[in-house]
């Protein structure tokens, strides 16, 4: 009996291997089944990611709110009032909270990405899980206090509304979940390539929220894509996060410009992006360990 | 014929030396410029020979050639001494790093458990984090809920289980990241001397989780220097030396091989003026008898046998 088992198991191909581990490995792979088998990981990632930032604090998921209402509050003083710098027309804390929500979803998921392999070295040291797991958990919790932020912005909208403003949300705001996933595509692409470079050269971080903070200025928030002169726009125009901002903003105030070439090639480039990322990601993945 | 699981195929891996690059993004470009313009290199240390290669690019082949067929059911010890490529060898199979040449072919799930505690974060609870713990060990939700009453028995912390983690004392810790781990059924177990923390209740319980987990049929990869706790555990044995696989075989046969190796080391360091010499020397407890490990307090005697 025993023998006849053990010839049938000679006979099933030896070499169905559960998983083969090999120097290198192709650039584009990204193995989506496994980050899918990960899913329950991931999302308490985003659990741990919520709890460690609340715990022992008195104001609590308050500070979701608090942020962007003083970000907002001090822009409308500073470049509203002081600066005077116009809004078309729209009132001005409206004007600067739109473009700050949607620009804090962006710049959250660059900042913390971009932390991901310096900051989690220790666990990627002992164990194995799919190393995209942490970049896409980061992604997902930005992605709920955007929401959060985003219905305090509507809260703000409809007072203004009511209180007679010329704001006109559109049907534009159909495109709000693909500005969203944009800005998560954008925000992700160059969070990887960040924090593939960082394993080798750890003052590349410090140069991140630097950046930033510049590119801010470059897009669409503080003043209106009309406000910049026919001459500078192509610059800003250069900048993939200006489209997504401006149609984010036309959408929910209406006013702005929208221009669906822009958009697309916002879309082209957060591709490109991915892909990229992807490629550098996959190449630093196996072996950064030795180095970070 | 058994059916093999794990296969490793003239396995290498190789690892730099010194800093990677000089650290910082700036310098490295310093360098590759003046590498281009035919400069001198900026970074490079005074008083030191000149060679790029030799200051940054020096390598040491942590694993060497190492080609191992491991099969179901099998409790496999790995022994060595510190900086034989045991933890490299783990590192690799549970895929922290990859290999630098050749293949490692893998059958099955394998979960490691190369240090206690992965990923325990201070303010979660003990709950949360028997949950986190487990998920990054590759357990599902599901899993862990079926299991979580086991896992909190075995750890004894019931009390504490909704009290963050960072206010328990270090045995607590301990003993709940070893339960989380201890309770993963994968098809493969990799262990990495993580039974060398805890008290010696502790550690009577880990082993005795270790030989219920080898003898429910699953494959057991054990790298330990406890040589009484690997010959308790494992059916087969492997002998790492500087990278290289030396030795496999019957457990009895690596472990005395190992100690043999040590012995030998010892020999080879003799050094003196030969004004006397002995041939060789014995412990023994006060009845007589041989020991080779004397506890503090103890009373002991020595016997050596001189060379006439």
């Amino acid at each position: 009996m025993n023998t006849m088992t053990n010839q049938q198991q000679a006979n099933i191909l030896p070499d169905e291997w559960t998983m083969i581990l090999r120097p290198k490995r192709s650039l584009l792979d990204i193995n989506l089944r496994e980050l899918w088998q990960y899913r329950d990981l991931i999302m308490l990632f985003v659990k741990r990611d919520f709890v460690s930032k609340f715990k022992q604090t008195i104001l609590g998921p308050l500070w979701f709110i608090i942020q962007p209402l003083l970000t907002t509050i001090m822009f409308t003083i500073i470049f509203g009032n002081i600066a005077g710098i116009p809004t078309n027309g729209i009132p001005k804390i409206l004007f600067y909270m739109t473009g700050i929500v949607g620009w804090t979803y962006f710049s959250t998921c660059l900042n913390e990405t971009s932390q991901t392999f310096i900051k989690n070295a220790s666990i990627f040291g002992k164990v194995y899980f799919p190393r995209l797991a942490l970049p896409i958990s980061v992604v997902i919790s930005n992605l709920v206090s955007f929401v959060i932020q985003f219905v305090f912005l509507l809260f703000f909208l409809s007072y203004f509304m009511i209180k007679g403003s010329n704001v006109s949300p559109n049907a534009l705001v159909l495109w709000i979940p693909f500005l969203v996933l944009l800005m998560a595509g954008l925000g992700l692409g160059f969070g990887i390539i960040i924090s593939s470079l960082t394993t080798k050269y750890r003052d590349l971080t410090h140069l991140v929220t630097f950046g930033v903070t510049l590119w801010m200025y470059a897009t669409p928030i503080i003043y209106p894509l009309s406000g910049i002169p026919e001459k500078y726009r192509i610059f800003v125009l250069a900048n993939p996060m200006t489209a997504v901002v401006e149609t984010f903003k036309t959408a929910l105030l209406g006013v702005g410009q929208i221009n669906y070439i822009h958009l697309l090639y916002s879309f082209c480039f957060t591709i490109v992006l991915l892909i990229i990322g992807v490629i550098i990601f996959n190449k630093v993945e196996k072996t950064f360990m030795d180095t970070v | 014929m058994q059916n093999v699981v794990i296969k490793l195929e003239n396995v290498s891996k190789q690892y730099r030396l010194g800093n990677v690059g000089t650290g910082t993004l700036s310098h490295d470009l310093n360098r590759f410029f003046a590498k281009i313009v035919g400069r001198e290199d900026p970074t490079m240390k005074v008083g030191v020979a000149n060679k790029l290669d030799t200051i940054d690019g020096r390598y040491v082949w942590a694993l060497q050639d190492v080609n191992l067929e491991i099969c179901d059911g099998e409790v496999l010890g790995i022994v060595g001494k510190n900086g034989a490529g045991k933890s490299t060898l783990l590192k690799l199979m549970s895929r922290v790093t990859s290999p630098t040449t050749g293949d490692i072919k893998i059958k099955g799930r394998i979960a490691s458990l190369l240090e206690v505690g992965t990923g325990f974060h201070p303010e979660l609870t003990g709950k949360e984090n028997i949950y986190l713990n487990g998920a990054i060990l590759g357990m599902t939700k599901k899993e862990i809920t079926s299991k979580f009453d086991e896992i909190v028995e075995f750890s004894g912390v019931k009390k504490y289980v909704n009290t963050p983690v960072k206010r328990y004392s270090s045995g607590m810790y301990v003993r709940l990241a070893f339960a989380v781990a201890a309770h993963l059924e994968p098809e493969i177990l990799i262990v990495d001397e993580v039974l060398a923390v805890g008290d010696a209740e502790f550690q009577k319980k880990a082993i005795g989780k270790m030989q219920s987990v080898s003898r429910s049929g699953r494959t057991v990869l054990f790298v330990s220097h406890n040589l009484t706790a690997v010959e308790q555990l494992c059916t087969k044995g492997i002998l790492m030396q500087n990278g290289t696989l030396k030795m496999e075989g019957k457990v009895h046969d690596i472990t005395s091989a190992y100690k043999q190796m040590s012995v030998d080391e010892n020999e080879l360091r003799r050094s003196g003026t030969r004004v006397m010499e002995f041939l060789d020397y014995k412990m023994s407890d006060l009845s007589g008898k041989t020991i080779d490990e004397v506890f503090l307090g103890d009373h002991f005697s020595v016997t050596a046998n001189q060379v006439q």
